[in-house]
C-alpha cells in the first residue's frame, strides 16, 4: 500500500499542473452535486417548517398554495380578501387556539406591511420556534397610534431604528410616486427570526385600515374610514387570518366544513403539506438539477481518466522502468488506480470548499429573497455519499489507462536495442 | 555454483514484413557466482535482448534460463517479477533514472520491489558511490557519470546476486567511463554480486579478464546471415 502511495503521490507531484487542475473540476463537481441535493433539503425543510407558529391560513376562495405563499411566506399577492365576520366566526370556533388577522396591500421600499393585532407578538415564533424578541429599547406598537415594529432584515436593509419614522408606500411593489402622507414611528426592532418575518413591518390593523386610499369593502361597498368614528365591522376585510388550532382533529373538521362544504374561503391546513405539495410539484426541476450535477461528476470522471490517458504516453518508459526493478504488473495496475482515486479523492475535499462557497452564495439569495436562512451546519447524506461516489467514480475512471499502463511492453520501452 | 545458467536460449521477432527473425541463439552460457564477464558486440548483434531474456522482462521463445538456481520458464510473470526483483540489479545503458525522484528515492524504489525500504542502507550505498552530497538531487541536477553511479547503488539495492549492465559507459567520455565501471566492479565484488556487462567499447573490455564475444555465442547472427545470402 505504502509504495502504491509513494508512485501516486510522486506521479501527482511530477504532474502537478494538470494534477491541480483535474482535481479542481472533480471540486466543482462535487460542490455542485452537495450543494444540488443539500441545499433542496434545506429549502425544503425551511419552507416547510417556516409558518412561523401557527398551523393552517384561512383566506379568500382559491389556491392554499398562494395563501401560504401570500400570509407565511411573503411572497405572492393574495388570492382575494375576507370580511371581517369570517374572523370573528373562525376566532370564536371552539377547534381553534388562536387567530390573527393580518392585512396587507403597502410595503416600504419593497418591505411587506402588515396590519395586525398586537396580539400576534405572543403567537409568532422563529426558526427554532421561540417567541419573537425585541432588540433592547424597543417595544411593541400601541394599537391606537401611527407605530410599527420592524424585522430585522427591514431594519438593517432600510436603516430603521427604534424613533425612527416613514412613510409607507401603497402596492405590494414599491413605486415610490405612490407613498402615502401617513407617518409611522419605529418602536421595536425584532431580533432575527430567520423567518420571512425578518423582511416585515408590523402596524396597527385599525392604523392600517385608516391610511389614507385605502378602501374597505367588507360590506360589498366602498367604505374609507373616517377620522375618529369607529370603523364598523361590517365594512372591514382582512387578507387572511393565521389559526393555531387546538388539536390535528381540528384541522381535519376545518378543512371538511370551509374547503369541502364552504364556497367563501379557503382553509391551508397544514401549512407544511401544502407546501411539500409545492415541493413534490417542483420535484422533476430538483430531479433535472441532481442529472445535470450527476453529469458534471461523470464529466469530471473523464476529465481524470483524460488527464492520465495523455501522460501515458510519456509514462510508458516509466512503467517499464518499474517493471524491470521488479513491480509487478498489479502493482502497475494498482497505482495508476489509486493515482486516479487521489485525484478524486482531492477533488472531494475541495468539493467541500466549492459546497460551503455555494452553500453561502445561495444561502444569502434564499435570505435576501425569502427571509428564510438556512442551516450551514445542515447534514445531509449527499455531504457522505457524493465525495465517496466521486472517489469511486474517478477510481473506476482510472481503470481504462490502468490497463494500459498494465500492458505496458516493458523491454520495448526501455531503451534502443544495441 | 552458477547464478546463471542458459541452455538453447532462442528469441526471434516479427518483422515489418510479417516474418520471425531470429534475434538471440545461444546453445550455452554459463556464469559463476561472484565472478564477472565482459560480453562484447557490435551493436545491433542482440546484447539488449539477450540481458532482458535473463532478467525475464522478456520471454524467449525456447529454451532453458536458470538464475540462481531457478528455472525462468516454469515462473509465471509474477514469479519472474519476484526473482527479477529479489536476485537482479539492472544498469541500463540510459541509466533509466525516473526523473521525478531524487537520487536517494530512486534507490530507495528498488527496495520496494525487493528487501524493503532501507534509508539508511540507501544512503550507504550513494555515499559508497561518491554521491554524499547529491541524495537529494534529482536526475537532471546530476552529471552523466553522477547518475550512472545513482545507477549502480539502485542496482545494488536489493543485495543482488547477479548485475546485469547494459553499455554502462555509452554516454561517459573513456575516463569517465572507465573510473564508473571500475567502481562498479569493486562494488560488485564487495557485495559479492556476479557482473556480466555488455558493452562494444574496446578500451572498457580491455580491463576485464573474462571477455565473450556475442556474436561467437549467439548463432543467430551466423543463421541470419546464412539466409541472406541464400
Amino acid at each position: 500500500m505504502n509504495t502504491l502511495i509513494f508512485l501516486a503521490t510522486h506521479s501527482l507531484r511530477r504532474h502537478f499542473v494538470s494534477t491541480l487542475v483535474t482535481a479542481f473540476s472533480a471540486a466543482l463537481a462535487v460542490g455542485l452535486t452537495m450543494a444540488v441535493f443539500g441545499l433542496a433539503a434545506q429549502t425544503r425543510a425551511a419552507f416547510m417548517g417556516g409558518a412561523g407558529g401557527f398551523d393552517a391560513v384561512l383566506g379568500a376562495r382559491g389556491s392554499q398554495l398562494q395563501l401560504v405563499l401570500n400570509a407565511v411566506f411573503q411572497l405572492e399577492t393574495s388570492p382575494g380578501n375576507i370580511p371581517w365576520s369570517l374572523y370573528q366566526t373562525i376566532k370564536n370556533d371552539p377547534r381553534v387556539a388562536e387567530a390573527v388577522p393580518y392585512a396587507v396591500g403597502d410595503n416600504y421600499y419593497g418591505y411587506r406591511i402588515l396590519g395586525t393585532i398586537l396580539g400576534v407578538k405572543d403567537e409568532l415564533r422563529d426558526s427554532v420556534g421561540k417567541p419573537l424578541q425585541l432588540e433592547d429599547g424597543g417595544q411593541w406598537f400601541n394599537e391606537e397610534n401611527r407605530e410599527a415594529v420592524v424585522g430585522s432584515v427591514v431594519a438593517q436593509q432600510c436603516g430603521l431604528k427604534v424613533g425612527s419614522t416613514f412613510r409607507p408606500y401603497h402596492g405590494l411593489a414599491f413605486n415610490p410616486a405612490m407613498q402615502h402622507e401617513e407617518t409611522y414611528q419605529v418602536m421595536g426592532v425584532l431580533k432575527p427570526s430567520n423567518t420571512p418575518i425578518d423582511r416585515v413591518i408590523f402596524i396597527p390593523l385599525d392604523g392600517f385600515y385608516r391610511i389614507k386610499g385605502h378602501v374597505l369593502r367588507g360590506a360589498g361597498k366602498d367604505y374609507v374610514a373616517k377620522d375618529n368614528q369607529p370603523i364598523p365591522d361590517e365594512d372591514k376585510e382582512l387578507s387572511s387570518v393565521l389559526l393555531k388550532l387546538k388539536d390535528p382533529q381540528a384541522g381535519f373538521n376545518l378543512d371538511y366544513t370551509i374547503n369541502k362544504q364552504g364556497k367563501v374561503a379557503t382553509l391551508a391546513w397544514p401549512i407544511g403539506r401544502v407546501m411539500a405539495d409545492l415541493f413534490n410539484r417542483l420535484g422533476w426541476m430538483s430531479r433535472i438539477l441532481a442529472l445535470v450535477a450527476y453529469l458534471v461528476m461523470v464529466v469530471a470522471a473523464c476529465s481524470i481518466l483524460a488527464s492520465l490517458h495523455n501522460t501515458l504516453r510519456e509514462r510508458r518508459r516509466e512503467f517499464a522502468i518499474l517493471r524491470a526493478l521488479g513491480a509487478k504488473k498489479l502493482t502497475i495496475f494498482a497505482s495508476v488506480i489509486t493515482e486516479a482515486a487521489t485525484i478524486a479523492g482531492l477533488g472531494a475535499l475541495g468539493g467541500f470548499v466549492v459546497y460551503g462557497l455555494l452553500f453561502v452564495l445561495a444561502a444569502g439569495l434564499i435570505r435576501a429573497q425569502t427571509g428564510i436562512v438556512v442551516d450551514p451546519l445542515f447534514f445531509h447524506p449527499a455531504l457522505i455519499a457524493v465525495p465517496i461516489g466521486m472517489t469511486v467514480l474517478g477510481a473506476l475512471a482510472g481503470v481504462w489507462p490502468a490497463y494500459q499502463a498494465y500492458s505496458t511492453d516493458v523491454a520495448g520501452n526501455l531503451e534502443p536495442h544495441s | 555454483m552458477f547464478i546463471l545458467d542458459i541452455t538453447n536460449l532462442r528469441k526471434s521477432f516479427p518483422t515489418a514484413d510479417g516474418e520471425e527473425k531470429l534475434i538471440v541463439d545461444v546453445e550455452q552460457f554459463q556464469l559463476k557466482a561472484g565472478t564477472e564477464l565482459a560480453l562484447a558486440g557490435e551493436s545491433g548483434s542482440g546484447k539488449t535482448t539477450f540481458l532482458h531474456l535473463i532478467s525475464g522482462v522478456l520471454k524467449p521463445d525456447s529454451g532453458r534460463i536458470h538464475l540462481d538456481g531457478e528455472p525462468m520458464e516454469a515462473l509465471s510473470e509474477a514469479g519472474r517479477d519476484r526473482l527479477r526483483a529479489g536476485t537482479l540489479g539492472y544498469v541500463f545503458q540510459n541509466f533509466n533514472l525516473l526523473q521525478g525522484m531524487t537520487a536517494l528515492e530512486n534507490v530507495e524504489l528498488a527496495m520496494r520491489f525487493g528487501t524493503g525500504v532501507d534509508k539508511e542502507r540507501a544512503s550507504q550505498l550513494l555515499n559508497r558511490m561518491g554521491l554524499s552530497n547529491r541524495l537529494h538531487h534529482y536526475p537532471r541536477q546530476l552529471s552523466m557519470g553522477q547518475q550512472q553511479r545513482v545507477a549502480v547503488a539502485r542496482a545494488l539495492a536489493n543485495k543482488p546476486k547477479l548485475v546485469l549492465a547494459d553499455e554502462p559507459t555509452a554516454h561517459l567520455d573513456h575516463v569517465r567511463g572507465l573510473e564508473a565501471v571500475t567502481l562498479m566492479r569493486d562494488v560488485c565484488k564487495e557485495f559479492g554480486a556476479a557482473l556480466l556487462m555488455v558493452s562494444h567499447d574496446q578500451k572498457i573490455l580491455s580491463h576485464f579478464e573474462n571477455i565473450q564475444y556475442f556474436e561467437k555465442l549467439n548463432r543467430a547472427l551466423e543463421q541470419n546471415e546464412k539466409a541472406v545470402k541464400a
